[in-house]
């Protein structure tokens, strides 16, 4: 008798834990998807590399779809339009248009893929204690990879929208790399048209490399092995470097669902082939090396000793 | 005797009309004439000047003695008996307490010879560094042309892939 009542209750922690593992997913999946549309006007900072930068985010849903402004407040002036996939930088002159083009590399608060179907291959999901972020309450969740090779993400998600909050890119070694937060948000009163419009004349739309049926014979044809458990092809082309210039570089894009993976393989003579790993931008490193007659970039979202293990480790096969 | 014989026999100065001439001048008792005379007679007759000087002197130490009057000295030496007497070694400074006092003095000279050695070259290190700050452009990222056309070429295709065009035929493994 004993010994049942033990086991049931065994039986009913068990199915508590995993009811609240399966409903951290879904949250998740939502994280992502408020991340991306929810219409909002807030401030957040944005620090990385010892620097520390505010942004002014406003979203709005027209007929059109969303429209979204995003305006340095302070540092180098530059601002990002998104009209739903399509981005444009703007400054007040040519020169500044590259520091607005970095700044869409991460798109806070949209920093999660909603494909999440295989991010638990390679990703340990929990959700951690509340907190309060901008004067709104949230609560924590912690994706903790599995390996030493790629970073966690640690979300504070609001307990009402499931917005990201803040979020938190740490090293294996728990040390934080970037973080985000918002430092005031307004999610209930509408914003005027108006203040979505851009301030700076000068402007460059973000290239964006469209798949077509060369990316499908491209993909078809190149095998890599040795890549970390979870990442998938997420697009792959032929492409120039150099504007101008047919340099005919192998580009293949690989996700484990949170980190992007880029890898370049060049002729060696088309680049200097030194070995190098360097960090290129807040959590984005960089790792090339020779091997045999090619040159091997990687760039990503990934730990820089995983990188340069990487680089050395990792097999592209082209087939003909 | 009269004055003229005073005067010839024993001088000015012996003249007891002359004596109490000098006295009322002293006093401020003369009236113009008679001082302005007597000032002149002052000045060339030495044994008037003698006796000015005695009847200053006499005059001054008048002016003391009526201050003696007020006698100080039992109220003072009843307080001293009063007052309570403080009892205290002698303080022998020992040769131990000695050494750290040295001791002391040789830390603060040696945290001085830092300051003064090491403050200058600090101070131009930090003047440098501002200067490099403010003349350094602003940057983002802080990357050679040759990497950033990888950075960018990255950016381009994994910007957010959630916003970005996915490959058709490419999923996810489940």
């Amino acid at each position: 008798m004993k010994k049942g009542c033990l086991w049931a209750c065994l039986f009913s922690i068990a199915t508590c834990c995993l009811a609240v593992a399966n409903d951290d997913w879904p949250l998740l999946g939502r994280a992502s998807r408020a991340g991306r549309d929810l219409p909002l006007d807030g401030v957040y900072l944005h620090q990385m590399n010892g620097t520390l930068e505010t942004f002014r985010l406003t979203r709005v849903h027209d007929r059109d779809g969303v429209l979204e402004r995003r305006l340095a407040l302070d540092g180098i002036p530059r601002e990002i339009i998104r009209k739903n996939s399509l981005f444009t930088c703007y400054a007040p002159n040519k020169k500044l248009l590259i520091d607005a083009r970095v700044n869409v590399m991460r798109l806070f608060p949209a920093l999660i893929s909603d494909r999440l179907d295989n991010v638990a291959q390679s990703y340990t999901l929990s959700r951690l204690h509340s907190d309060r972020v901008a004067e709104r309450s949230c609560r924590w969740l912690e994706l903790k990879a599995k390996d030493k090779r790629r970073y966690s993400l640690r979300i504070c998600v609001d307990s009402t929208t499931a917005l990201p909050l803040k979020t938190m890119t740490l090293t294996p070694q728990g040390d934080i790399v970037e973080q985000y937060i918002f430092t005031e948000i307004n999610l209930t009163h509408p914003v005027n048209q108006a203040e979505l419009k851009p301030k700076y004349k000068f402007s460059s739309p973000l290239k964006i490399a469209v798949p077509g049926p060369a990316q499908n014979h491209m993909a078809s044809r190149v095998e890599v092995a040795g890549l970390p458990t979870g990442f998938y092809l997420l697009r792959a082309l032929e492409r120039s470097l150099k504007p101008g210039r047919a340099d005919g570089v192998q580009h293949m894009v690989f996700s484990d669902g949170v980190a992007f993976l880029s890898i370049f393989v060049e002729p060696v003579g088309l680049a200097m082939s030194t070995a190098r790993v360097l960090n290129l931008n807040g959590a984005i490193n960089m790792a090339s090396a020779a091997r045999g007659e090619q040159l091997i970039t990687l760039v990503g979202d990934m730990p820089k000793p995983a990188l340069a293990a990487l680089v050395k480790s990792i097999h592209v096969v082209m087939k003909p | 005797m009269s004055n003229t014989v005073h005067r010839r026999k024993w001088g000015f100065s012996r003249c007891p009309k002359m004596r109490e001439k000098i006295s009322q001048l002293i006093d401020s008792e003369l009236d113009e004439k008679e001082t302005a005379k007597l000032l002149s007679l002052l000045d060339t007759e030495a044994s008037l000047k003698e006796a000015w000087s005695d009847y200053h002197l006499i005059g001054d130490a008048l002016r003391a003695n009526r201050m003696l009057h007020v006698d100080v000295r039992s109220a003072v030496s009843v307080r001293v008996y009063q007052s309570p007497t403080v009892v205290a070694t002698p303080y022998y400074p020992s040769p131990l307490r000695s050494l750290r006092t040295w001791g002391r003095y040789a830390l603060a000279a040696s945290v001085c010879f830092i300051v003064m050695t090491q403050w200058q070259p600090l101070t131009e290190s930090l003047r440098a560094s501002l200067q490099n700050d403010q003349v350094a452009k602003p940057t983002l990222h802080a990357v050679s042309d040759r990497d950033n056309v990888y950075f960018f070429a990255h950016q381009e295709m994994a910007a957010d892939q959630n916003l970005l065009p996915v490959m058709p035929g490419q999923r996810a493994p489940s």
